[in-house]
This record gives C-alpha cells, sequence and structure tokens, in this order.
C-alpha cells in the first residue's frame, strides 16, 4: 500500500513512557528486609567468617587459640596431593555432569513434549529423584553397589552379564568417580528436563509449522528451529547444572566419603574433612574458600558468555 | 492512604525485628533456664543404647530437679559431631567419646573438668585402671580429664561355631589354625574371615592387632609419641605384611574398602564369613539382635614368633568427661551414678564389658565371661592407634593408606612409609 508523504517524515510516535512510582526504602523494607536478613545472616556473615579463619591457624576449639598466619594455608594447598586430586576430581565431576545433565534433560524433554502415551508418567519419574534426600539416595545406592550383599552384581549374574566385571564398584579407585557422577546426573537432570519443557511450551507452533512448510524433516526442525529457540534455556541449565555438581556432597560423603583412598575425594568433603575431623580449621577454610572462587568464576564466565550470545542475537 | 502504608511498613518491620529478637531470647532461655542436663554419646544402639536410657530413666525418676536428656550420635559420624559440639558455647554437660586425641584437644582448649582428684579416689573400681590403654586415653600432661565406662578388647576373632563345625574344623587355638581354617574355608566358596574397610577403623584395628602382637606396647606408645620408633621400623611394616598375606590368599570379601562395618557384621551374621575381627563391642548387639548360630571368641591368635603375643589392644573404649560449663556440680553428680556398681549390673546384664570390677561378674551373660576375664586381668594393653594419633595421621593417612594396601594397590612398605611421612608432618621427627 502506497503512502503519501509532505515534507519531512513525522517523527515515530512513541507513547511517553510512564512516570516510574519512587518507593521509598522504609515502605520496601517489609519486603525484603526479612530476606535480607536471612541473606546476610546466613550467607554473608559466614562468608566473611569463612575467608577470615582460612587466613588463621584455627583448629575449632578456642578461639584463644586461634592465630593469624596470612596466607600460609593457600599456599599449602599447592603442596597438598589430596587438594590437587580433588580439585580434579570437582573439575572432571563438573564438567561430565553438566554436560550430561543438560543433553540427558534436553532430550527427555523434546521426547516427552512429544505427547506420546504416558509422557506425563515418565514426566513424574524423571522428576521424582530430585525430591529425594540426598542422604537417602546415597544410602540406597551405596547398598545396592555393595559387592557383598548388593543387588548389581546378582542382576548382573541373573541376565548373563556376572562375567562383564570385576564385581567391584565404589571400591574400585577407577569406577568410582564416574559412578559418583552418574548418580548425581540421575538424581538432578529431571529438574533441569522440566525448565527445558517449560522452555518449550514457550515456542510459538508457527516457527515449526513455517519450517515443515518449507520441507524440514522432524529432526531437521529440532536442530535448525527448536535447539537453537533453546539457546538461553541451555545457558542457564548448564549454569545451574554446574554449579549444582559443584556443592556435591552428601551423596559423595555417604557413599564413599571420598574414598578408597581419596579416589573420590571433591573439594566439599576434603575441605569438611579438614575443617571437621582433622581439627584444621583454618585450612578447611582456605579449600572452601577456593571451591566458592571457582564457582563464581565459573557464574561469571557463564554469565558473560551467554549475555554476549544473546546480544549477537 | 499512602501514609498509612508507610506507617503500616514501619510497624510489620518492627514486628518481625521484635518477634526475631524474641525468638533469640527464647531459645537462649530456654536452653539454660530449667536445670536440666545434657548428655552426648555414640550409644546409638544395642546393649549400650538400652542401658543408658535405663540409667537415665533412674536417675530422672531420683532427681525430677536436674533431669537428664541425650543426644545419640552413630559412630560413623560421631567424631566429628561430638568435636563440633565441644567447640561451640553451649556444649552438652556430659560426654561419652573415645578419649586418647579427643581427650588431649578438649583439655588443651580448657573444655573438660579435671578429673584428677576424682579419679584418685574412685579408681579401685574400675578395671585396667592402671592399664597403659586406659591412662592415655584420658590423660593430659598429668591430669585425668575422662573416666572408663568400658574395657573392652579390641584384638577379638569371633567366629561361627556351626559354620566351623559342618566344615570339619575345629575352633582355632594358634594363628597357623587360623590360617589353616581360612584356606579350607575358600576351597568350600565361603569367605574366611568378614572385613569391611570402607571408614578406615575396621581394617586399621586389624594391622593393630598384629602391631600389638610383633611391636609390643612400648614400641607403639613411643611411636606415637614420636620417641626412638618410628612407622618404618621393621615391626610394623611386617605387621601390615601379615594383612597383606591374608589380602594375598584371598581371606577377606571382595570389595573390602566397599563396604563398612554393618556390612561386615552382616556378612558373619548371615553365615557367609565364618570369622569376624573386631571389638568386644560386637557383642553388646546381641541382645537386641542375638546371631543366629553360636559364637565363639577369643583373642586373636599371637602370629608365631611373635615377641609380645600376649600385648593386647585393649581400652576403656567407651570414656566419660564433664565438659566445662554452666552444671558442673550436677553433671559430677551423674558421674558417679552412672558409674556406680548397681548402674554398672545393669549395663552387663545388657552385655556390655563394664569397666566398673564386678559387674560382668555379677549379671554379665555367661558367654563373655572368659573374654571379659582376660582384658580386665591384661597388663599390657596398647590403646587404639587410629585415636592416640592426631587425626590427621590416625583418621586421615592410616585410614586411607590401608584402604590401599587392603585393594592391593600399595606394599607394606608404603603403607608404613605414608604413615611416617604423616606422622613427621603433623608431630615432627622421631626423637632418639
Amino acid at each position: 500500500m502506497a503512502t503519501l508523504t509532505t515534507g519531512a517524515p513525522a517523527p515515530p510516535r512513541v507513547a511517553p513512557k510512564p512516570a516510574r512510582k519512587r518507593r521509598s526504602w522504609p515502605a520496601l523494607i517489609p519486603f525484603i528486609g526479612p530476606a535480607l536478613g536471612f541473606y546476610v545472616m546466613f550467607l554473608i556473615i559466614p562468608l566473611i567468617g569463612t575467608i577470615f579463619l582460612s587466613l588463621t591457624d584455627w583448629n575449632g576449639f578456642d578461639f584463644a587459640q586461634i592465630h593469624f598466619v596470612g596466607a600460609t594455608n593457600y599456599t599449602a594447598l599447592a603442596h597438598d596431593p589430596v587438594f590437587v586430586s580433588a580439585l580434579l576430581h570437582t573439575l572432571i565431576f563438573v564438567a561430565v555432569a553438566m554436560v550430561l545433565k543438560t543433553v540427558g534433560s534436553l532430550a527427555a524433554a523434546l521426547a516427552l513434549n512429544e505427547r506420546l502415551p504416558l509422557s506425563t508418567m515418565f514426566r513424574a519419574i524423571y522428576v521424582m529423584p530430585t525430591v529425594i534426600s540426598m542422604v537417602v539416595i546415597g544410602v540406597v545406592f551405596d547398598l545396592a553397589l555393595s559387592p557383598t550383599l548388593g543387588l548389581l552384581n546378582p542382576l548382573l549374574k541373573a541376565i548373563g552379564l556376572g562375567h562383564a566385571t570385576n564385581g567391584l564398584w565404589l571400591d574400585d579407585p577407577h569406577k568410582v568417580l564416574p559412578i559418583l557422577i552418574l548418580v548425581d546426573v540421575w538424581q538432578n537432570f529431571g529438574i533441569y528436563m522440566l525448565i527445558y519443557i517449560s522452555a518449550l511450551v514457550a515456542i510459538p507452533d508457527e516457527l515449526g509449522e513455517a519450517a515443515r512448510v518449507d520441507g524440514a524433516s522432524r529432526w531437521q526442525e529440532i536442530r535448525r528451529v527448536t535447539i537453537p529457540m533453546l539457546r538461553s534455556t541451555t545457558g542457564i541449565v548448564m549454569l545451574l547444572s554446574g554449579i549444582d555438581s559443584l556443592k556435591v556432597f552428601a551423596t559423595v560423603y555417604v557413599m564413599t566419603r571420598g574414598g578408597p583412598n581419596h579416589a573420590s575425594e571433591v573439594l566439599s568433603t576434603w575441605g569438611y574433612s579438614q575443617a571437621f575431623t582433622e581439627d584444621n580449621v583454618g585450612y578447611g577454610s582456605a579449600i572452601m574458600v577456593v571451591l566458592l572462587a571457582i564457582a563464581f568464576v565459573f557464574a561469571f564466565i557463564w554469565l558473560r558468555l551467554f549475555r554476549s550470545k544473546a546480544e549477537d542475537r | 492512604m499512602r501514609r498509612m502504608t508507610r506507617t503500616g511498613a514501619l510497624l510489620a518491620a518492627g514486628t518481625v525485628v521484635v518477634m526475631a529478637m524474641t525468638a533469640c531470647g527464647a531459645g537462649t532461655g530456654g536452653q539454660s533456664s530449667g536445670g536440666s542436663l545434657t548428655l552426648l554419646s555414640e550409644w546409638t544402639d544395642g546393649g549400650s543404647a538400652t542401658s543408658i536410657q535405663s540409667t537415665i530413666d533412674s536417675w530422672n525418676s531420683a532427681n525430677p530437679d536436674h533431669k537428664m536428656s541425650q543426644r545419640s550420635i552413630g559412630n560413623e559420624d560421631f567424631m566429628t559431631a561430638s568435636r563440633t559440639a565441644m567447640s561451640g558455647s553451649n556444649p552438652p554437660d556430659v560426654l561419652q567419646f573415645e578419649g586418647f586425641s579427643d581427650t588431649a584437644d578438649y583439655a588443651k582448649a580448657g573444655k573438660l573438668v579435671d578429673l584428677t582428684s576424682w579419679w584418685n579416689a574412685n579408681k579401685s573400681r574400675f578395671a585396667l585402671a592402671d592399664s597403659p590403654g586406659v591412662t592415655r586415653a584420658c590423660t593430659y600432661q598429668g591430669k585425668v580429664y575422662c573416666v572408663p565406662m568400658s574395657a573392652n578388647a579390641q584384638s577379638v576373632l569371633f567366629y561361627n561355631a556351626k559354620l566351623l563345625s559342618d566344615n570339619g574344623i575345629a575352633p582355632p587355638k594358634t594363628y597357623a589354625d587360623v590360617v589353616a581354617a581360612g584356606e579350607k574355608l575358600k576351597a568350600k566358596g565361603i569367605i574366611p574371615i568378614a572385613l569391611g574397610d570402607k571408614d578406615g577403623w575396621p581394617g586399621a584395628q586389624l594391622w593393630m592387632t598384629f602391631v600389638a602382637q610383633l611391636c609390643g606396647t612400648d614400641t607403639a606408645d613411643n611411636a606415637v609419641d614420636r620417641k626412638g620408633s618410628q612407622w618404618t621400623d621393621q615391626c610394623f611394616t611386617q605387621a601390615a605384611t601379615q594383612v597383606s598375606d591374608l589380602v594375598k590368599k584371598g581371606f577377606f570379601p571382595s570389595g573390602v574398602v566397599g563396604d563398612d562395618y554393618n556390612a561386615m557384621v552382616s556378612l558373619f551374621e548371615s553365615g557367609k564369613a565364618a570369622f569376624i575381627s573386631t571389638g568386644s563391642w560386637f557383642i553388646g548387639s546381641w541382645q537386641s539382635a542375638p546371631p543366629p548360630f553360636t559364637v565363639g571368641a577369643e583373642y586373636f591368635p599371637a602370629v608365631a614368633g611373635a615377641a609380645f603375643p600376649d600385648d593386647k589392644v585393649a581400652y576403656g573404649g567407651d570414656v566419660v568427661g564433664i565438659p566445662t560449663g554452666k552444671n558442673q556440680a550436677e553433671a559430677m553428680k551423674f558421674l558417679d551414678y552412672l558409674t556406680s556398681l548397681d548402674q554398672a549390673k545393669v549395663w552387663a546384664k545388657n552385655y556390655y564389658f563394664s569397666a566398673i570390677k564386678g559387674a560382668v561378674a555379677a549379671t554379665g551373660p555367661s558367654n563373655i565371661q572368659s573374654l571379659y576375664d582376660q582384658t580386665a586381668q591384661a597388663q599390657d594393653t596398647l590403646g587404639s592407634l587410629d585415636l592416640q594419633l592426631p587425626p590427621a595421621v590416625g583418621q586421615d593417612t592410616l585410614y586411607n593408606a590401608f584402604q590401599s594396601l587392603l585393594g592391593g594397590k600399595s606394599t607394606p612398605a608404603q603403607f608404613t612409609a605414608a604413615l611416617e611421612k604423616s606422622a613427621n608432618t603433623a608431630q615432627g621427627p622421631s626423637q632418639p
């Protein structure tokens, strides 16, 4: 449709921005006060306390025995072979678990979004482990994987796969970390699946229809339309699942105590062991500060990465 | 309207703050008023749990103004939980723990009441009162900070009498008998010795049994004290070799470092394993869950040529201390009550190896008398080494390096070298 114009084009009509209501701080206090109070009391203060303790040699019994030692605990970390292996285990744990949780939850979400029979039941089944206590899950897997009293070895034997393994699971230094990663993935991927399903529902049907009209197969539609539309969701899922794995403690502690011989030691279990079992609260705090720093760096890089990609789009 | 909202908001905020302050105040007041006593222990099951409840019930009936309440935590997490409780500002009034390095740590921090006078006045009532094991468990810089509740033997070899009999094996009297029985059982597909070392201490205790026999109490204590002995000395490595040999013979279940103490007890009580080497506390579980077969028990037989065949790993086991706090006077009265012969008889009746003389003889089951007498009369008793050493050595390096040995990932010499290196770091070099 042609448009007749005279003279200079009229400036675009922009609706006047409504004046933002200015709220005074006292009025906001009831809304943010309780949460802020808890946040400061149970996160910020302990955080500052942990950083302070990491600079001391406190044994955890008596503040009269506390001495400021500067960065000694941090320099000692470099010479602690258990810390180095725990750091490596933590990084492997985070990297592998993050990829498996993201890929697994995306695959499950795509499958269950197809409105197949029983898909609602499977959603519930996959989400169920997330609501079970990590300690309970640790105990159950520990029992199931026991080489002498567990269920897995007799089961493998019954289906003719007994010869495929040596019957050792959590007591095999080469298998223990992969098993713990799989347990973590199994427990947590359901919640990320739900996040993906929510995002899938929000993708307009017209995009898929347009792709199908243009002759795209279902797989091409998923690869070229659906997955790119889920990019920001994927960023959030990877960030949350990575931080989730970084914090892993209960399942490792219950199932292996970091053993055998530190083969499954991660930063959280080694820090806990140092602070509460070996009475090195200062050193244990330094380990926890390192864990915190990794989490911050990880979150910062990840958010920057995905924000810049979103801006590129 | 706006004005009212702001006022309301301020009132709400004030209410929240006041409520929070009131809640805090109420919590603190609730803990300090009322004059009640608290006990923290690891007496969670078996005869000890039944016994402490009985003692508390009778104490509370007699002392309604100073009622005792208890919190018990399972052995696996007790060490950590008790240290955390003692480091806080509100420790229990009475603490059951396992002594040794914990005693030193608590005493050094001024967290335990000096019981030297009480002990000197009352120690004639206790078995093993002057034994090295009990003395080292409770003494710090010449002062006594705890008293023994139990006279546990640590190096006991329990056996399934029926399983041995069914396979034509007589109860072993010597170490050679144990090895011969193990070979025969293994050939028949029966696990010779139940062991689960996930938590580190069950395996370490087996090594300590051989340490007592091969090194003797004095040498082992000198190694702990870093005075004239090192963990790399030949006898300590030889003790590790004894365990390593049992591993090579296939006497332990597969996955020995993946199962815990409960699993090893299950293996034994289900009849899958013929022997179990653990402490006399195992008997305490028989009161509530007796094994479905006759259990024999002897001290672990000495290896051939052992220089100290009669030295035993035995110590107070459960010790009781009084944390410094507001209820010390009443807590001391409870200690008197807890260690009285009348109460000890209740404990002995429940299969508890009471440290109070005469209790087990009076009410203890007949099948524990012989083992108890051997323990109570032992002279050279070695305190549990993992508890004697600083936690970084005894509960980190010892447990983990021993897991590596049991898993076949290291040699006896590497095990003792790791222990010596850790002790050197934590305690300094051994002095001549």
